[in-house]
């Protein structure tokens, strides 16, 4: 089973990076890098150095433009392929759905580890051209090292795909759901929206796992600035909301695929 | 020679979508070195049992195996031993032929890059390889279709409509290349096509479905020596009209046909008793003989509906 699914995932990173799609969602997460870039003013924010440069990239890019991007990529997984007819190609080779399904989840995983990891290393040459990379220091001297900042960059940066993660599913579940990209998409976003809108007017934010996506690099940034951070028990927190809905998902949409019959 | 192990053997296969009977209760074998056409109205049935097969539809009852592999049980199994061309063969148009060719060949665990460039010429494809696939014409992806079903080197091949979009000369290749394997390799092939005439030529045996039930079945010369005669009469002085005979018990249908001549077809009666029927009502019989059925006329008797007619029925909730 494993070898099947690393062969299909195979087939997978080999569609996608043909596709426009991916080219297009690099250039919209680097645009929005060099408009950060170019639009941060240090009276907006205080004192910036690289790494506050780089914390504020990241929330900006994953609050907006990517999470659209992530979404929209996982939507299409499934519903442009069952809408095209490909997937009944894919479907009458010796393989099983759970295998495919599996194939097309990672495929989005690695989308979303592509473009975050593109976003970082922009995020970071961009803030080399302007800002310093240093230990975080205060008038009474150092507060963070560089090792101690990278370290933190870098547990942001992990744990940032935690509720990425969870957005790839959900994209990939709307996706099983229907049978074409557009109304995929629609789903998608759509209630993404909708829901971030009624957070407003009930309580249902801590509850929404898009809450959290830009959790990591608001405790970073909490680093970056000097301040006092905590992951703990703030992390728990994602990973035991990301998780639930995640499952959810997974499984909602895997079980949707396996019954569903191909005939449209 | 076919050697008379089944290649599929489909039991009691049934699919209902909601209220609607799409396939009922349908049994067939089709063995190995065998090609077997399955023909039908649009909506009898016959790509819901394609899909079946293919594990793209669940059946509702019944089984279906593929040399002793149960599709449901073990479909990896099951599906390693065959080559399907559904429908419209869909690919990735942004990718080159070859491109799409290759991913198939991976998940088959083909690694062997000359078993593609075969392919490729086989289906005659190897000049246009490189171009991306949104820029065939649709006989070419037919082509591509059939060939991505037979890179896995199947045992059984599922046709369904493989000469769509084709001309007539690339059909007769296409179909001859399949028949070779059949020949030479002992492939079962299992083919639905609206193309009378091709299947007639072609194939071993025929099935028929109509209404999602399984009208008929056997080899083709048997099926039509069992069928009702069809007797064409030529008459010295002027044709009668074919409706002057509607109402005679006997003949079932009269057709007009080349050279003056009329075409009965009766039902438990012979040429013998026709004559005997014309002269006494006073026509002038100059010819009277026996004919041999067509394939179409045979159909068009058992279905009543010509092979490539759209579907008839207003309800049908999903045309497959």
């Amino acid at each position: 089973m494993l070898r099947r699914t690393l062969t299909l995932l195979r087939n997978e990173l080999t569609k996608t990076l043909r596709t426009r799609f991916l080219w297009a969602s690099v250039a919209a997460v680097g645009f929005v890098c060099v408009v950060m870039f170019l639009t941060i003013r240090r009276d907006d924010i205080g004192e910036i150095n690289g790494w506050v440069y780089v914390g504020l990239v990241m929330q900006g890019v994953f609050a907006e433009v990517g999470l659209i991007l992530i979404a929209a990529f996982s939507a299409m997984l499934m519903a442009e392929e069952t809408a095209t007819g490909t997937i009944r190609t894919a479907l009458t080779a010796p393989i099983r759905r759970r295998e495919l399904y599996l194939a097309k989840a990672g495929s989005g995983l690695l989308y979303m580890i592509l473009v975050s990891a593109f976003a970082l290393l922009l995020s970071l040459a961009l803030a080399g051209l302007k800002y310093t990379f240093g230990p975080i220091s205060d008038s009474a001297g150092v507060i963070y090292s560089t090792s101690e900042v990278v370290r933190n960059l870098v547990w942001a940066y992990a744990l940032s795909w935690i509720p990425l993660g969870t957005l790839v599913l959900f994209g990939l579940c709307m996706s099983a759901l229907t049978t074409r990209s557009g109304p995929a998409i629609s789903l998608t976003v759509g209630s993404i929206i909708l829901v971030e809108s009624l957070k407003h007017f009930v309580e249902i934010g801590p509850f929404l796992f898009t809450q959290y996506i830009g959790a990591p690099w608001v405790v970073f940034h909490e680093v970056a600035q000097g301040v006092d951070y905590q992951w703990l028990p703030g992390m728990w927190r994602v990973g035991a909301v990301c998780g639930v809905y995640s499952v959810a998902c997974f499984c909602l949409g895997l079980w949707r695929f396996c019954r569903r019959d191909m005939n449209l | 020679m076919p050697t008379h192990s089944p290649a599929l053997t489909l039991t009691g296969l049934t699919k209902t979508f909601g209220r609607h009977r799409a396939v009922d209760d349908v049994t067939l074998d089709v063995n190995q070195g065998e090609m077997v056409g399955f023909l039908g109205p649009n909506g009898a049935g016959k790509s819901t049992t394609l899909y079946m097969i293919t594990r793209l539809v669940r059946p509702t009852a019944g089984s279906i195996h593929v040399f002793g592999h149960d599709v449901r049980r073990s479909p990896v199994e099951a599906l390693r031993h065959i080559g399907a061309l559904v429908e419209t063969p869909s690919f990735y148009g942004y990718l080159s032929g070859r491109r799409n060719l290759e991913l198939v060949a991976r998940v088959y665990g083909i690694r062997d890059r000359t078993a593609v460039d075969e392919i490729l010429a086989q289906i005659g494809l190897t000049e246009r390889q490189k171009d991306p696939v949104q820029n065939y014409s649709q006989g070419m992806k037919q082509r591509l279709g059939l060939g991505a079903a037979l890179l896995g080197s199947p045992r059984l091949l599922l046709l369904d409509e493989p000469t769509n979009g084709l001309d007539p000369e690339a059909m007769r290749e296409i179909l001859g290349l399949v028949r070779n394997k059949v020949r030479q390799d002992g492939l079962a092939v299992f083919i639905s096509s609206h193309l009378l005439g091709e299947v007639e030529e072609y194939c071993d045996r025929v099935a028929i479905m109509n209404g999602g039930k399984l009208a008929c079945e056997g080899h083709v010369d048997e099926i039509l020596a069992q069928a009702d005669p069809v007797v064409r009469v030529t008459f010295s002085g002027d044709r009668p009209a074919p409706d002057t005979f509607r109402t005679l018990e006997g003949i079932e249908t009269v057709v007009e046909a080349p050279g003056g001549a009329l075409e009965f077809l009766l039902t438990g009666q012979d040429s013998a008793w026709l004559n005997r029927q014309l002269l006494e009502r006073g026509f002038p019989v100059a010819t009277i003989a026996p004919k041999q059925r067509t394939l179409r006329e045979f159909f068009l008797a058992l279905t009543g509906t010509p092979p490539d007619s759209p579907p008839t029925a207003p309800h049908t909730p999903r045309e497959v």
